[in-house]
């Protein structure tokens, strides 16, 4: 097991920076999620870990040990990493059986047959696959594909594994079951681990810490409570659990800071280093407002007109306009119409300039 | 919806879709296809087979059958020395394209090797020439009395190679065929999932294990297929057993072929035949034992996730070995020999004794313009080209379009049957179709006309035509001619309005493919052309045999030429770019 760092470092592709001075510290048997909408450059940061891409610039260390160094051209290559990589297409070695793929890391690391044969049995019943053996990848689904190749990368205890979307080929009701069974299976061996997602609760629900990406920087990185309480600018807010964003104007009077929006303000919480008088962006979850009974009361209470609903099952998501800005909110009524009274406390307002 | 709207589309059309009347019949258009298509797979088998086991000659009255001929040929030593000279020549023919084709498509498909765009050029270009035009390069370069082996021979005495012996002819065919050995792996290599070989990186494994154990295994579908496709092609050559086997007195199965059918005034038809089937037997044996090898296709491909670029192997300084290796390649085994060829055309004479710019002439290019034979073979190859190969695009997409898009009861029967000219070599077709111009009396017309070769020649390439439409037409999805049935459009009228413009950039690539074959075919007229119906490829064999090297090389250098022009307007006008 090791620990992992990224110092400064970026990727560019002829004209086009992929990754922009990204550092990363990782600890050792930590789980890690690189979170961010696609193309934001998950895949390259996974593939500079592994050593199939050299960075531009900057520094990669696994363990203390220099893998990557952009600046003086230091570059071990993938197979002396000693890291385990799961992609998103599992890349099982289609002319190969499960046992072939399993043991061909062995193979080439020396291991005696006897021991390989065992070595297979063992992993195998770890990802509780042991009936499938003699099968060949494109006689597997996609969930049996994933565990095979998360056997085929744990056998040779990496010291580091990285998974790029392991679960995106998951039947969506597996994939439940699957995120449990992958996180208690990375705890057993305590493996520092990787885990890149577009998808926000699993990263949510898996990492021990979450680093949120966007266009190639890395934007927030901190536990999952963290990142989904305090979200570190717009960006994040708006992906980790898609607030509204409602632009607006700060106003600071006394200890009191307000948003207004055309003639209405908002109370929200009072920022930290933002100039009143600014142009801001202001995000507040949907399940943050409620919608007020005669006589309940909030910080901020508006009337508000719904124009349009999304029933979700459990809740109802509700469209409205505030103040030209488009705004959602949830309720377990899902019958709602026409003129509503809802109502949101200040302190689950951020506001972030800009 | 607004129903008023709806019926005023009924009032207007006057009925609906669905009551077409039932003879404006999908079947009839079908059929017509299928029949068309049947008659020219066939007629070039069924009278071969019939003569094999008759008696004498077809045209000849009072036929009996017989076995006499396969008794005759099974006791004919020569033949079976010719067999197996063939197979020598193409095992060792073929192992040099798979190696060579194999290690280029490696290096240009995945590594980092410098100058790919110009290299993977250079490696495509010998499938636009005919072997007969690059043999006799090589008999101008490297044979007995070349200019490269005098120059050699004059500075060190000896020379370490002998074109006239079985190896060496396999080195020139093994040249011949490379581009389809690189070409069925760079395919593979650039639809394969780049991820496999990244997956074996991290695994630990070092460039060149997984270069044996990923890369190479999962090119061996694109290694077995070229492999039966070059061992068909060398076991039917022409060329090379004429121009160097005869010489040297090496038989090969097509010059015995040849020999007993051309150059004999009384030619044994009932042998000849057999030994026609005989080969296209060993042919359909090679050609089905692809479908037993490849039984289990998903054991080679996958299902890439995203869609990955392929990372390329870094090669460090290695890349520049790579690159010389593959341009030396180049230069020593194709262009070179290309190069001796034209300069031949130029020159009067050519031998290292003499400095070439004394021997340097246009004498060669005025006697072929001059000779009414060159200018009408010439001709008639470009009408045959332009013409022909435009009825045999319009003969595969629609037979494309029956196998894949229609309820036709026997597509699946044509779709197999459209691959039986591949089992059958040029030469030999043109026997058979000759026959059936005999046979079918009504037919006679045709013999001394270029309909017959247009005819030939679309027979004779119908699979390559058709392996081009078929890849094109099952990527068009299908839901997209489902729709538009279900906007009440025909069968015809889908295929029409929807299918065949989807097709369209494959049948610009396929006419270019056709023509340039067309017009470098020189097997297939063999027994087909008459006075006035020459082609440019039978002249050409004609004239190299007999000797008249300079002029023939003025005309090959002409074909040459009209090719390249034809393959870079075809880029220019069209966009059309052959082979990647
Ligand atoms: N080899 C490459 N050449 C050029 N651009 C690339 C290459 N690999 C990735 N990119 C670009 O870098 C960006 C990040 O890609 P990637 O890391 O795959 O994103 P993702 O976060 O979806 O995994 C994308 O815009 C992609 O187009
Ligand atoms: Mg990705």
């Amino acid at each position: 097991m090791a620990d992992l760092s990224l110092k400064n470092v970026s990727r560019h592709f002829g004209g086009f920076a992929a990754l922009k001075d990204l550092s990363l510290d990782v600890r050792e048997g930590e789980f890690v999620s690189l979170l961010g909408p696609s193309g934001c450059g998950k895949s390259t940061t996974l593939g500079l870990i592994a050593g199939l891409d050299q960075p531009t610039s900057g520094r990669i260390m696994v363990g203390g040990r220099v893998v990557a160094d952009g600046d003086n051209g230091t570059f071990v290559p993938a197979e002396d990493r000693e890291l385990g990589l799961v992609l998103q297409s599992y890349a099982l070695w289609p002319h190969m059986t499960v046992r072939g793929n399993i043991s061909l890391p062995l193979e080439i690391r020396k291991v005696p047959k006897k021991r390989r044969g065992e070595l297979v049995e063992e992993y195998l019943s770890l990802v509780e696959m042991s009936d499938y053996v003699d099968r060949y990848p494109h006689e597997l689904s996609g969930g049996q594909q994933q565990r095979i190749a998360l056997a085929r990368t744990l056998v040779y205890e990496p010291v580091v594994l990285l998974l790029d979307e392991p679960l995106s080929n998951v039947d969506a009701k597996l994939r439940e079951r699957a995120r449990t069974w992958l996180r208690r299976l990375q705890r057993h061996f305590a493996v520092t681990t990787i885990f890149v997602t577009h998808d926000q609760s699993e990263a949510l629900t898996m990492s021990d810490r979450v680093a949120v990406m966007s266009e190639g920087r890395l934007v927030q990185f901190g536990t999952p409570e963290e990142v989904y309480a305090r979200p570190g600018d717009p960006f994040v807010a708006d992906f980790v659990g898609s607030s509204n964003l409602i632009k607006g104007v700060l106003e600071i009077a006394g200890g009191d800071a307000r948003l207004v929006v055309g003639d209405r303000t908002i109370r929200v919480q009072k920022p930290q280093a933002i100039d009143a008088g600014g142009p801001v962006t202001m995000a507040v979850r949907p399940e943050k407002i409620r919608v007020l009974a005669p006589g309940d009361d909030r910080d901020n209470v508006l009337d508000i007109e719904i124009k349009d609903s999304d029933f979700l099952g459990a809740r109802s998501l509700y469209h409205a306009d505030l103040g030209g800005q488009a705004i959602r909110f949830e309720s377990r009524a899902n019958d709602l119409r026409g003129p509503v009274r809802v109502g949101f406390s200040a302190d689950d307002c951020f506001v972030f300039r800009g | 919806m607004d129903t008023s709207s709806m019926e005023s589309v009924k009032l207007r059309t006057g009925s609906s879709p669905g009551q077409r009347p039932f003879w404006q019949g999908e079947r009839a258009i079908q059929w017509a296809v299928a029949i068309v298509v049947c008659f020219l797979v066939l007629a070039p088998v069924v009278p071969l087979l019939v003569q094999a086991v008759a008696d004498r000659a077809l045209y000849l009255d009072d036929i009996q059958p017989t076995f006499g001929n396969f008794a005759r040929l099974m006791e004919d030593t020569e033949f079976l020395r010719s067999v197996l000279n063939s197979m020598i020549f193409a095992a060792i023919g073929t192992t040099f394209s798979c190696v060579v084709g194999a290690v280029a498509a490696i290096l240009i498909g995945r590594t980092d090797m410098p100058m790919k765009g110009l290299v993977s050029g250079l490696m495509i270009w010998p499938i636009f020439i005919s072997h007969l035009v690059i043999t006799t390069g090589w008999s101008i370069v490297y044979g007995p009395a070349g200019y490269v082996t005098m120059t050699f021979k004059l500075a060190f005495g000896d020379v370490p190679w002998n074109l006239y012996s079985i190896v060496g002819m396999s080195v020139v065919a093994g040249v011949c065929q490379v581009p389809i050995t690189y070409l069925y792996c760079l395919t593979a290599l650039r639809s394969s999932d780049p991820t496999l070989e990244d997956a074996a990186r991290a695994a630990g494994m070092r460039p060149l294990t997984v270069f044996w154990r990923i890369t190479v295994p999962l090119l061996r579908p694109a290694l077995i297929m070229s492999s039966i496709l070059n061992l068909v092609m060398l076991l039917e050559a022409v060329s090379i057993p004429l121009v160097f086997g005869r010489p040297a007195d090496i038989e090969m199965f097509m010059s015995y072929i040849y020999t007993r059918a051309i150059s004999v005034s009384s030619p044994d038809y009932g042998l000849v035949a057999a030994a026609a089937c005989f080969l296209v037997l060993l042919v359909v044996v090679l050609v089905s034992s692809q479908r037993v090898l490849l039984r289990k296709p998903e054991r080679f491909v996958t299902i890439a996730g995203k869609a990955t670029r392929p990372r390329t192997m870094r090669l460090g300084n290695w890349r520049f070995v790579a690159l010389a290796a593959l341009l030396l390649y180049l230069a020593i085994l194709v262009v070179l020999p290309l190069a001796g060829l034209v300069t031949y055309a130029f020159s009067s004479f050519l031998t290292p004794l003499i400095p070439i710019r004394e021997v340097l002439t246009l004498d060669n290019f005025r006697l072929v313009l001059s000779t009414p034979v060159y200018v009408r073979s010439m001709t008639n190859s470009i009408i045959i080209g332009v013409v022909g190969g435009a009825f045999a695009v319009a003969i595969v997409a629609l037979l494309a379009v029956v196998v894949h898009r229609s309820t036709f009861p026997f597509r699946r029967f044509l779709d197999i049957i459209s691959l039986l000219p591949r089992a059958v070599p040029g030469m030999i077709a043109g026997i058979g179709i000759f026959y059936v111009t005999v046979i079918v009396q009504p037919l006679g017309w045709l013999r001394e006309t270029i309909f017959l070769l247009m005819i030939a020649f679309t027979m004779r390439y119908i699979p390559l035509g058709y392996g081009a439409m078929a890849t094109a037409i099952i990527k068009i999805d299908k839901q997209l001619d489902k729709s538009g049935r279900a906007i009440g459009a025909s069968w015809w009228t889908t295929i029409r309005r929807i299918v065949l413009p989807l097709m369209v950039p494959a049948m610009l690539s396929s006419y270019a493919i056709l023509f340039i074959h067309f017009f470098k075919d020189y097997a297939t007229g063999v027994f087909l052309v008459a006075p006035g119906s020459e082609v440019l490829g039978t002249t050409l064999l004609q004239m190299f045999l007999s000797g008249e090297t300079g002029p023939a090389s003025a005309l090959a250098t002409i074909q040459l030429a009209i090719t390249a022009l034809f393959i870079l307007g075809m880029r220019r006008i069209a966009g059309v770019s052959l082979y990647g």
